[in-house]
């Protein structure tokens, strides 16, 4: 049992379930989808917006988002194409509220947070220069000790402020901050190991 | 948005699946179990703050308040909680996943078989599970206890159900033990995935049938050296509703069938009275074809028999007589309607019909008599096949039909009576007659006999091309050279008309019977014939069979399927005619 954005209680489907009822084009896909992860998604695109209205045309637009891509895809991890959906249609949304000249959200204060570490610039090839950067980051998340990674993963996935991932591991606000000072360092000096640094950009 | 603010975003956005999937999991996990402590201390008031010195807030801000645990009630789930993945926990008394309707599917095919058993008895008690009819609607989750809206869960017997203890513990103290039906639970005890705030325990239903209810009381948590009890704000009451095999069911008993108003008593049987525990009702209804043209609410306290009477019938018509009971029958499917008792009844008539018999396999005759004294009029008589459609019409007078046609008929007589004849009503043979056959072979030919029969398995010899094959038709030679004449078996269309062969068609249940290898022919294509009318005489034109004797081949083929004609022949001549 769980209970949608929309407010309605309904039980809760599987996964493939729920992705099977996109495959047979059954708009229930999109109820049951919104009762098992309404909610979640709603949290992600608030976070990245701090906007209700934003953030609620932000979960049909996800709705409509999946409902396209399924089929063809068939996620096997529902819940992250999910919200990498909800967040990519949150970003859209952003660029589009900075072109406004809107107030800033947690995400756009933890944009800046990286500019720290992040201080490089794109190739000619973009795709395949995102790709290894992204391999970068990869390997040295899986380096970082759990607490660090997920302290990482809440504030610049998920835009948390410092203040709730606190609250969610029961520790100082100071202490968050100083993980994510300590991991935003170490990921600079991997960065520069690594050869993605550009004094002249930073 | 700037080049670097996207080269920061694609960078983010480029963390594998794997690490956000698991980072995700954990921050839903720490969501759920810090939704409790949010709220912070605060509120010093003015007041407070002037009367305590500074030393005392000073202590009071360095040691935080500890919060007492509050009970905010149970939940049940049919599969282990912890394993579910919820973003968020909703309202306490709906947020545990009630069971699945997946689980209940079973249920439903027994149904389905008590249906089938249903359709084929006229009259019958279910005592199995009975038949859930649509369309009276359900609901999944229904109030047991009228007035309250408290959750009902459903089980099966001997199932295993986890029972999740809600609590609202910010300062996350040891939850030590509690009781629950009276059964002392220590923390060793909890399921896997109990913490602080939920405490999972796993119970059998056991053989319990109808409500279980668990009560839950005596929470005990540890506060440094004391044992303390836990606040018991919720509910202490859960309800599992475990599907009981004994159902309830009806016994009717004495009829009462009258002309114009039928009767009986409906005793119900429900032990475990899951109809008035539900807030059920239990209704009698009378239907004429599949519409309702009657119904009457019985009581479900009265289990001696309640008196059912339906009145304002048309005599001599058949009713289907239905007792459904409305209520939860505790198989997850919420609240519904079962029916409990069919059966087919005829209200009295005036008129009867005796003595239906066939003749010469293919004609009906019977008798018309009305009771003594009765005054009203015979309108029609009427031949129905077995769909209830007239096939035949007759006047008042009439007292056979002839010439039928393959399958099953009733006889229908109709009636006035009453005041100025102004009502109707109506008498029908007991039982349907059932035409199997055509009638005598003599039929086609006056005199004669098979010269060679049906076969489609062996090959017979052909002297005409000296071959073997297969004969899918029957030959009848004439032993009389002045009975030459073909007739009509039956009455039918004229569908095709060739050298030396008549093809007569029945298109209402698509027989077709040929006569083949006719000399002269006297009917054309499009000609409607009537049974006993010529159709030719016997020939030679067949080139397969002419060097045999003059003789006709009959072919029949029932939906274009060839079938042996003397199956539906008989070789017998008739030994009896109708007056």
């Amino acid at each position: 049992m769980n209970r949608g954005y929309n407010g309605e209680v309904r039980g809760v489907l599987s996964d493939e379930e729920i992705v099977a009822l996109y495959w047979k084009r059954q708009e229930s896909a999109i109820t049951e989808t919104d009762v098992k992860y309404g909610k979640y998604l709603y949290t992600i695109a608030m976070n990245i917006l701090r906007d209700r209205m934003d953030a609620e045309e932000c979960l049909n637009d996800t709705y409509l988002g999946t409902w396209n891509a399924i089929p063809p895809n068939r996620p096997t991890l529902l819940q992250v194409f999910l919200s990498k959906i909800t967040r990519n249609i949150a970003l859209g949304q952003i660029r589009k509220r900075r072109a406004e000249k809107r107030i800033p959200s947690e995400f756009i204060l933890s944009l800046q947070e990286l500019d720290e570490c992040v201080c490089v610039e794109l190739g000619e090839d973009e795709k395949y220069f995102m790709r290894c950067l992204g391999e970068v980051l990869n390997c040295f998340l899986r380096s970082l000790p759990e607490r660090r990674l997920f302290v990482f993963v809440c504030r610049y996935y998920y835009s948390d402020s410092t203040e709730s991932i606190a609250r969610m591991l029961g520790l100082s606000e100071n202490t968050v901050f100083r993980d994510l000072a300590k991991t935003r360092r170490e990921l600079k000096e991997c960065l520069m190991k690594e050869g993605y640094w550009n004094e002249s950009e930073g | 948005m700037n080049r670097k603010d996207e080269l920061k975003i694609g960078l983010i956005s480029s963390i594998d699946d794997e690490i956000i999937e698991t980072q995700t999991k954990k921050r839903i996990r720490l969501l759920r179990k810090n939704r409790y402590s949010r709220k912070k201390l605060i509120g010093w008031s003015g007041a407070a703050a002037c009367l305590l010195l500074s030393l005392s807030a000073l202590f009071i801000m360095l040691i935080p308040m500890r919060q007492v645990p509050v009970y905010e009630g149970m939940t049940v789930s049919n599969s282990d909680p912890s394993e579910q993945l919820l973003w968020s926990a909703p309202e306490v008394g709906a947020r545990a996943a009630l069971l699945s309707a997946s689980k209940h599917q079973a249920s439903g095919e027994i149904l389905g078989g008590t249906r089938a058993e249903l359709l084929q008895s006229n009259e019958r008690e279910t005592t199995d599970k009975p038949e859930k009819k649509p369309p009276h609607g359900n609901r999944l989750e229904q109030s047991l206890v009228e007035g309250t809206n408290r959750t009902l869960y459903y089980a099966k017997q001997n199932e295993d159900i986890y029972i999740t203890i809600h609590l609202n513990n910010p300062s996350a103290f040891e939850i030590l033990s509690f009781t629950l039906n009276g059964t002392k639970y220590q923390s060793y005890m909890f399921e896997k995935g109990s913490d602080s705030e939920a405490l999972i325990l796993k119970v059998n239903v056991g053989d319990a049938q109808g409500v279980v209810e668990y009560t839950i009381d005596a929470i005990k948590y540890v506060d440094g050296d004391e044992i303390k009890n836990v606040r018991m704000d919720g509910d202490k009451v859960v309800r599992v509703g475990v599907c009981p095999q004994e159902q309830p069911t009806v016994t009717v008993t004495d009829w009462e069938i009258d002309y114009k108003a039928i009767g009986f008593r409906a005793a119900l049987s429900d032990s475990l009275e899951l109809i008035e525990l539900s807030g059920g009702s239990l209704w009698a209804y009378l239907y004429d074809g599949e519409l309702a043209v009657a119904s009457q609410e019985l009581s479900a306290r009265n289990t001696q028999g309640a008196g059912v009477r339906f009145s304002e019938l048309v005599p001599g018509k058949e009713y289907r007589c239905e007792i459904v009971a409305h209520y939860d029958a505790l198989d997850g499917e919420g609240f519904g309607s079962y029916l409990l008792y069919q059966k087919n009844i005829r209200a009295k008539s005036h008129v009867r019909i005796t003595n239906v018999q066939k003749t010469d396999h293919v004609n009906l005759g019977f008798d018309v008599v009305a009771e003594e004294g009765f005054a009203g009029e015979i309108q029609r008589v009427e031949l129905l096949d077995s769909l209830g459609h007239t096939v035949k019409t007759g006047d008042a007078n009439t007292r056979s039909f002839l010439e039928l046609s393959l399958g099953s008929y009733t006889v229908r007589v109709t009636y006035a009576y009453g005041e100025a004849n102004a009502e109707v009503g109506y008498a029908y043979a007991q039982d349907p007659v059932v035409i199997d056959s055509f009638g005598s072979i003599t039929r086609i030919l006056k005199t004669g006999t098979i010269s060679r029969g049906y076969n489609e398995e062996l090959q017979v010899y052909f002297p005409t091309t000296e071959d073997y094959r297969v004969h899918l038709g029957v030959d009848l030679v004439a032993t009389d050279s002045n009975e030459t004449a073909v007739f009509a078996a039956f009455g039918g269309i004229v569908s095709e008309v060739s050298v030396g062969t008549v093809v007569i068609t029945l298109p209402d249940n698509a027989i077709e019977l040929i006569y083949r290898n006719l000399g002269e022919i006297s009917v054309k294509a499009g000609d409607a014939v009537v049974a006993g009318q010529q159709l030719g005489v016997v020939g030679a034109t067949l080139e397969t069979e002419a060097a045999e004797p003059p003789h006709v081949h009959i072919e029949l083929r029932i939906q274009g399927e060839a079938k042996d004609p003397m199956t539906y022949f008989e070789k017998e001549p008739p030994a009896d005619r109708l007056p």
